[in-house]
């Protein structure tokens, strides 16, 4: 299957969007949202995603972003809190039009974004940081043909995020494996 | 500071003297460094531009420079972050360092010919995706430069693995706390960027390119943002610039959008792109490899040099290489405006619709190699509050750009139906 245009990719993002908790989304939900479907759900985004110490990432995804804003399909505003800040990305003006693109794309893309979305849209964006550099290096040691249980791989990441404790990460690994995410941790292991 | 034994320095027509260790020097003579030499950094820019014949070659002499210079400032500024918080010690920072300058110096090994058009005839990877150049660099520095790096006598040391060096620049979860610094090589305030607006706006004679960049390595350091209410973790860090960097940082991201407006979607320059791909695709479909050890040599025999001999043959590269030979390219006959409304949009589709076989490729800003991505950079106040605040709340014109981003769409015809391609686009835009 080919990869998915920039349009067809704005599309999705606006589904994710319309479908969010309280139908908005931060920067970082989005893009690691876009990995998992992805890498989890074989959605052929045709996006690189790299690993950085703050998860996987493709400034590809900021691009769409940006046309996607551009387009009106979805409208992103800064929100400014007491200890840093964050983006709202909602839906825009003329979301409505993308429907037809996503529908073009066939019945089920929908329910599989709608699936990501009910599974990851409300976890923060540490959070997600954390899950989706799980799935990255569980992926890094499934491709490698390299063995690694849950230990290896939270060590793994525990290099990589020292800001997180090793328990935090074990039971991001073992939540992960139970849903059947991981290849390297069968799901009936945990 | 460990032994550098001998230095050296290379002239540098952009940041003057760059200085470079006894090592360093090794793995810059080996031919395949030597190679970017013969790999211009805009492939067909001189085309427009006439003064932009400059090669991958010094462009990775400066990213390892301004590598290493951000390295330096992000450490003098936030020493105390790096080393309590995120736990470097002294010791892993001075081997990072170096790693960091190998990755900058090395990040380009695995350019084909003609820097990003080759990247069209490359191999597809098992997603069906063509292989990048990064993935052909990561192979060079594993293999082609294994033995220079790893067993020079100044890494008795450091002891430096060539695949620490591919693990980072290729995002690699085994470079584990090191890829906090990946952010050096690809990322908004990257060296590789810093290094090419400056060198690309030098050689091509514009002065859109220059910000600056002594400022932002003033004002860079890590940044830690506290977690948010009812958040037990806070994201992870990041690289900002203090409060007084935000013109600094502002003037980047200024510098990238007019050299991506005036430069690399320069209507002509585009048109040449268009050729080289096609001319590349006549000549070179099917030769290039996978990115393997066995077979890199294979591919690091092409070069800039090698395709222009074989351009030069009037018979090859099919229409494309006879349009670069004459230089007698495709001409734009409508584009788009910088940021089209959709009254914009409709009117290009009408266009396109009445053109129909007049128009021979479309081009599109969003598909662009340079193409601009949303940007934001975070900035920490100067008082003891220490607030964290993204660049575009400060500065209303990246708010813009980010809300208002380049789509621009280019129609191009042949030369010899380009007059009457144009008279009716005029007749069309006559009622628009």
């Amino acid at each position: 299957m080919e990869s998915f245009n920039p349009e067809a990719r704005i599309a999705v993002l606006g589904r994710m969007v319309s479908k969010a908790p309280n139908r908005s989304l931060g920067r970082t939900q989005v893009m690691k949202l876009f990995y998992f479907l992805q890498e989890l759900k074989g959605v052929p985004l045709g996006y690189d995603f790299r690993l950085f110490n703050y998860g996987p990432f493709d400034s590809e995804v900021l691009s769409d972003l940006s046309s996607g804003c551009g387009l009106e399909a979805v409208h992103e505003e800064v929100v400014i809190h007491a200890n840093g800040y964050g983006y709202a990305i909602t839906p825009g003006q003329q979301a409505g039009l993308l429907e037809k693109e996503l529908d073009a794309m066939g019945s089920t893309l929908k329910s599989i974004v709608d699936q990501v979305v009910l599974e990851f849209g409300k976890s923060s964006a540490s959070e997600l940081e954390l899950l989706s550099t799980i799935l990255y290096v569980d992926r890094e040691f499934a491709a490698a043909d390299v063995p690694a249980g849950d230990k290896e791989i939270t060590d793994r990441v525990q290099k990589i995020k020292p800001h997180f404790s090793t328990t935090v990460i074990r039971q991001g690994v073992l939540n992960m494996a139970a849903k059947g995410h991981l290849k390297n941790v069968p799901s009936h292991s945990v | 500071m460990a032994d550098q034994g001998r230095t050296y320095e290379i002239r540098c027509p952009v940041h003057g003297f760059i200085p470079l260790s006894d090592w360093e020097r090794d793995v810059i003579n080996h031919p395949a460094f030597q190679r970017l030499r013969r790999i211009r950094q805009l492939a067909w820019t001189d085309y427009v531009y006439p003064g932009a014949m400059h090669t991958r070659f010094e462009h990775s002499l400066g990213v390892m420079h301004i590598a290493s210079l951000l390295f330096e400032a992000i450490v003098r500024r936030s020493y105390g972050v790096l080393t309590k918080e995120l736990g470097f010690t002294d010791e892993d920072l001075e081997r990072d360092k170096q790693i960091v300058r190998f990755a900058a110096l090395l990040h380009d090994t695995g350019h084909g010919p003609f820097s990003h058009a080759a990247e069209d005839v490359f191999p597809v990877d098992g997603k069906g995706k063509h292989y990048k150049h990064e993935a052909y660099s990561a192979v060079v520095i594993q293999n082609v430069l294994k033995d220079v790096i790893e067993n020079h006598g100044l890494n008795k040391g450091p002891q430096i693995k060539a695949e620490e060096i591919a693990d980072l620049l290729e995002g690699r979860s085994a470079a584990g706390r090191r890829l906090f610094w990946r952010q050096l090589i690809d990322g908004q305030m990257d060296a590789d960027r810093m290094d090419y607006l400056l060198r690309d706006s030098l050689h091509t004679g514009v002065d859109y390119g220059k910000y600056d960049w002594r400022r932002l390595l003033n004002t860079i350091q890590v940044i830690q943002m506290e977690a948010r209410a009812g958040e037990s973790t806070p994201p992870g860090p990041r690289l900002g610039v203090t409060e007084g960097g935000v013109h600094a940082v502002e003037a980047l991201v200024l510098a990238r959008y007019y050299m991506f407006t005036q430069v690399y979607f320069h209507k002509t320059r585009v048109a040449y792109d268009h050729h080289i791909r096609g001319a590349l695709k006549a000549i070179l479909s099917g030769t290039f490899p996978p990115p393997s050890a066995e077979r890199i040599g294979e591919y690091l025999s092409w070069d800039d040099w090698r395709v222009l001999g074989i351009l030069a043959d009037e018979k090859s590269g099919g229409e494309d290489g006879n349009r670069i030979r004459q230089r007698n390219h495709y001409r734009e006959v409508h584009h788009t405006p910088e940021c089209p409304t959709d009254g914009d949009r409709t009117t290009l589709g009408l266009i396109r619709k009445s053109l129909g076989d007049l128009v021979v490729t479309t081009e599109w800003s969003k598909t662009s190699t340079y193409r601009l991505e949303a940007s934001d950079i975070s900035v920490v106040t100067e008082d003891d509050v220490r607030r964290v605040r993204p660049l575009s709340y400060y500065s209303a014109v990246v708010r813009n750009l980010n809300q208002h981003p380049i789509d621009i769409v280019r129609l191009y015809s042949k030369p010899e139906h380009s007059e009457a391609a144009r008279a009716k686009v005029a007749e069309l835009l006559k009622d628009t």
